[in-house]
C-alpha cells in the first residue's frame, strides 16, 4: 500500500494457493496480520461475512491442510517476532510465523537447538505445532508438542486464551496437532535442547533388505539421538541406507563453540563437492521418469553399499534439513506435483506391512521416487500420528494419467495400514477418506467436542477439514 | 482443443462481444453476458434463449477494488456453473481533438480498457490457476502497437492490456490455462462506424468466428484478426520514431 491510499479491505490479497506438493490448488483471499489483535479482528470480519477461514503458515503441508475451503486464508507469516528468549533456561516464546530456520538461527549461538525439527527449516512454528510435527528423533523425543510449554490461541469467537501443557492438559492435547481448527495459534513457548557443539556424529550403513533396514534402524535407536532410513522403492528387496546421528558431548568437538556459529551451519553450496546446489534440480530433470528414478535410487544404494558403514561429522543444519539442500527439487515433479503417503504402523507388523505397501506400489506401476522410514513412539495428542512403530513416507509423482489410479492405490494402502492398527499424518495427507480417518483416530470424538465448544459455527476450517469432515456438526 | 462449458463475455451488448456470445451459445456453451446497457444484453440473452444465457448489468468502469467482480463471478457461477472461459471484449474509444488533453476522457478509456480488463483477468486468472484449466481471451488492438498522436490514452490502454495478457500467458502456461491476445483490425462495429479510410473491414460475426477458432486450439497465443493485419502491424512497428511522428497515421 502506498502512503495516502485508503486502507485495504480485510483479506484483500488474491492468490492461487497450492499445498506444498502442488498436486492440489485453491483460490484464496489472503490476510496477513501482524499481531494477535489483528487476528481477532479478521476472524470477526469473517464471521460477519458468514465465511469460514483457513489458517496458513509457510504452506509447507504437502496436502490440503493449509488450503482454504471457503476462500479466506489467514496467513500468519508476518507474525514473526521472537517475544522472549531465556538463554539460561533454554525457553523461547515466538509468534506463529517464526520459521524453524529463524528459530534455530536465534538459539544456536547461545548453545541451544530446537528439540524437534522437521526435514525442512521453512515451516513456521505455528504450522509445526498445529500439525504436531516430528523429526528424526520422534522415537526418543516425541513430536514437537511434547516440548511446548504453552501456546496462546485466538478462538473463533475472537477471545485470546493461554493453553498450558500442564494446567490445560485436555485442551492442550486437542489444539496441538489440531490442524488449526480449534483456534489460531498466536504464540508458542518452547523448551529448547542444550547442545555444546553444532556438529553431529553421523553413521551411515547400507542394508540389502527391508528387514535388515528395519532391524538396524531399531537397534540404532538405542544409542543415537536421530535415526532415519532411506529405502529404494524400486527394489523388490526393500534395500536401503540407515543414517543415525548423535549430538557431540562436551569435549568431543575440538572446534568447541566455533561450530555453534551460524556460518558453520550454512548448507553446502555444492552437492558432493561438485554440483552447485541451485543446479541440482535442473540436472535431475532428465531423470524425472520411472526408469530414471530407478537408476538414481539404485545408484544411491550402490554408492552407500560400496562405501560400507562409515562415520562422519555433519553440521546440525546439513543433517536435519535434507529437503533444503536442493532448491527447487519439487520441479522434478512438474507439472502435476507430488503427494506423500506416510503411514505409521505398529512395530510388530511394520516390516511386513511396509513391504506389502512397497509391493502394492510396484504392482500398480506407481513407484515412489523417494521412500523414507523412521521409528516412532506414541503420545497423548488427540489427532496424533505417534505410534510405537515405524513410519514409511512415500513420495509419488502426480500426473493427469495416474491421478485416479494413484488415489485408488493410496486408498488401498490406507486399508492395509488400518488393518494393522496404523495411523496417518495430517501434514502430509491428501487422499484419506473420512471413514479411514475416523477409524484411525478414536480421539476424533473428543476433538469434535472441543470444536463444538470453541468454534460452534465452524469458522475455522480447511480443505483438509472439509475432506475429512472435521467440522463441529459433521460426523 | 478446449471444450468450454460456461463463459463470461464482458462487453457483450454489441460488436465483437455480442458476436462471440452468440457463437458460444450456438456451440452449446452457457454464456453470461455483461454490459452497461441492461436492455441490450437482456434482449440478446432472450434471443439466444433458454438457459444458455444470463445477462448481468455491469459497468466496467466501476470495478473498485475488484471485490465486486469476485461477487459477480460467484453470482454468475451460481447461475451457469464453473466458468472456464472469459472473453474481455469491453472497450472504450473516445475521440480526442488534435490539441486536446482531457484527463477525464483518458481516464475513462484507461478505466475500461486497462483497469477493468485487469480486474476481470485477475479474477479469471486466480480461479483458473487453481482449477488448472481455463481460457482467457482479451480483445486488445493493433492500436497498442505504437503511440499514435491521434489517440494517446487509447493506444496506451491497449498496449497495457496486450502486455498484461502476455504476462498472464507466461504466468499461467504452467497451470494449463490459455491466454489468448486478439488484435483485431478494422471490424464493422459501433466503434468504427463513421470512421474514414477503413479497409479490410470484416463483420463482427466473422471476427468472432476467427477469435474462437484461435481460442479453441487450446494453445496460448497472440493473433491478429484477420491474420493479414500482422503484416500491417509489423510494418508500423518497424517505422523509426523520427519518421513515425511525421506521418499522419
Amino acid at each position: 500500500m502506498t502512503p495516502g491510499s485508503p486502507p485495504a479491505a480485510p483479506f484483500h490479497e488474491w492468490h492461487a494457493l497450492a499445498g506444498w506438493g502442488r498436486a492440489v490448488w485453491a483460490t484464496a483471499r489472503v490476510a496477513r496480520p501482524r499481531a494477535a489483535d489483528d487476528v481477532a479482528a479478521l476472524l470477526a470480519y469473517a464471521a460477519e461475512q458468514r465465511r469460514r477461514v483457513t489458517v496458513r503458515g509457510a504452506g509447507r503441508s504437502y496436502g490440503d491442510a493449509a488450503l482454504p475451503a471457503d476462500l479466506l486464508v489467514l496467513d500468519t507469516g508476518r507474525m514473526r517476532r521472537v517475544l522472549a528468549f531465556d538463554r539460561d533456561e533454554g525457553r523461547i516464546t515466538v509468534e506463529p510465523g517464526v520459521t524453524v530456520e529463524q528459530l534455530w538461527r536465534t538459539v544456536l549461538p547461545a548453545g541451544w537447538w530446537p528439540p524437534v525439527v522437521p526435514g525442512t527449516m521453512r515451516p513456521t512454528l505455528g504450522g509445526c505445532v498445529a500439525l504436531n510435527v516430528h523429526g528424526k528423533n520422534q522415537y526418543c523425543a516425541g513430536s514437537i508438542g511434547e516440548h511446548v510449554e504453552e501456546i496462546e490461541i485466538v478462538s473463533a469467537r475472537g477471545t485470546r486464551r493461554v493453553v498450558s501443557a500442564v494446567r490445560d492438559v485436555d485442551l492442550f492435547h486437542a489444539v496441538v496437532g489440531g490442524a488449526g481448527l480449534l483456534g489460531v495459534i498466536v504464540s508458542v513457548t518452547l523448551r529448547l535442547l542444550r547442545i555444546t557443539s553444532g556438529l553431529l556424529d553421523v553413521c551411515a550403513a547400507a542394508h540389502g533388505s527391508l528387514d535388515e533396514v528395519a532391524q538396524d534402524l531399531d537397534r540404532r535407536c538405542g544409542g543415537s539421538d536421530y535415526v532415519v532410513a532411506w529405502i529404494d522403492g524400486f527394489s523388490r528387496s526393500g534395500r536401503g541406507v540407515v543414517h543415525s546421528a548423535r549430538h557431540l558431548r562436551e569435549g568431543e568437538d575440538a572446534s568447541g563453540a566455533d561450530s555453534l556459529r551460524l556460518d558453520a551451519q550454512e548448507l553446502p553450496q555444492r552437492l558432493l563437492g561438485v554440483v552447485p546446489r541451485d543446479r541440482v534440480a535442473l540436472l535431475m530433470k532428465p531423470f524425472a521418469h520411472g526408469p530414471g528414478m530407478r537408476f538414481v535410487n539404485a545408484a544411491k544404494y550402490r554408492v552407500a553399499a560400496l562405501r560400507g558403514e562409515h562415520r562422519f561429522r555433519q553440521s546440525l543444519a546439513a543433517f536435519h534439513f535434507l529437503l533444503d539442500h536442493v532448491p527447487g527439487w519439487r520441479s522434478i515433479y512438474d507439472p502435476g506435483g507430488l503427494i506423500q503417503h506416510q503411514s505409521f504402523v505398529p512395530a510388530a507388523a511394520a516390516a511386513e506391512v511396509h513391504g506389502e505397501l512397497l509391493a502394492m506400489c510396484r504392482a500398480a506401476g506407481i513407484v515412489s521416487w523417494l521412500a523414507v522410514c523412521k521409528r516412532h513412539r506414541p503420545d497423548a495428542f488427540l489427532l496424533s500420528h505417534g505410534i510405537d512403530g515405524f513410519s514409511l513416507a512415500l513420495d509419488f509423482r502426480v500426473t493427469d494419467a495416474n491421478r485416479e489410479r494413484l488415489w485408488r492405490l493410496c486408498g488401498e494402502m490406507d486399508r492395509v495400514v488400518l488393518g494393522a492398527g496404523g495411523h496417518f499424518y495430517l501434514a502430509k495427507d491428501l487422499t484419506a477418506s473420512p471413514e479411514t480417518f475416523r477409524a484411525a483416530y478414536p480421539g476424533i470424538a473428543r476433538f469434535r467436542e472441543w470444536k463444538r465448544e470453541l468454534d460452534p459455527g465452524g469458522v475455522l476450517t480447511s480443505a483438509l477439514a472439509e475432506r475429512l469432515r472435521l467440522g463441529p456438526a459433521q460426523e | 482443443m478446449d471444450n468450454w462449458t460456461s463463459a463470461i463475455v464482458v462487453g457483450a451488448s454489441s460488436g465483437i462481444g455480442e458476436a462471440v456470445a452468440r457463437r458460444l451459445a450456438a456451440a452449446d456453451v452457457r454464456v453470461a453476458l455483461l454490459a452497461r446497457r441492461g436492455d441490450e444484453i437482456e434482449r440478446i440473452a432472450r434471443e439466444i434463449g433458454g438457459e444458455r444465457a444470463v445477462a448481468r448489468v455491469h459497468d466496467v468502469r466501476d470495478v473498485g477494488d475488484g471485490a465486486g467482480v469476485a461477487d459477480l463471478w460467484d453470482d454468475i457461477e451460481a447461475a451457469i456453473g464453473t466458468v472456464d472461459l472469459l472473453v474481455f471484449a469491453a472497450g472504450a474509444m473516445i475521440p480526442v481533438g488534435e490539441h486536446e488533453y482531457t484527463f477525464a476522457k483518458d481516464r475513462a478509456m484507461l478505466e475500461v480498457n486497462l483497469l477493468g480488463a485487469a480486474a476481470w483477468c485477475d479474477q479469471a486468472a486466480v480461479r483458473m490457476e487453481a482449477a488448472r484449466r481455463g481460457t482467457i481471451v482479451g480483445i486488445s488492438s493493433i492500436a497498442g502497437d505504437r503511440g499514435r498522436r491521434g489517440a494517446p490514452a487509447y493506444a496506451a490502454s491497449k498496449a497495457g492490456f496486450t502486455t498484461l495478457l502476455e504476462a498472464l500467458r507466461n504466468r499461467l502456461a504452467r497451470a494449463g490455462v490459455n491466454v489468448v491476445t486478439i488484435r483485431p483490425g478494422f471490424v464493422d462495429t459501433a466503434m468504427t462506424r463513421g470512421m474514414k479510410g477503413l479497409f479490410w473491414l470484416i463483420s463482427a460475426d466473422r471476427a468472432a468466428a476467427i477469435i474462437l477458432r484461435h481460442a479453441r486450439t487450446g494453445r496460448s497465443r497472440d493473433r491478429h484478426v484477420p491474420a493479414r493485419w500482422w503484416l500491417v502491424s509489423a510494418v508500423i512497428r518497424s517505422i523509426p520514431s523520427w519518421i513515425f511522428r511525421k506521418l499522419s497515421i
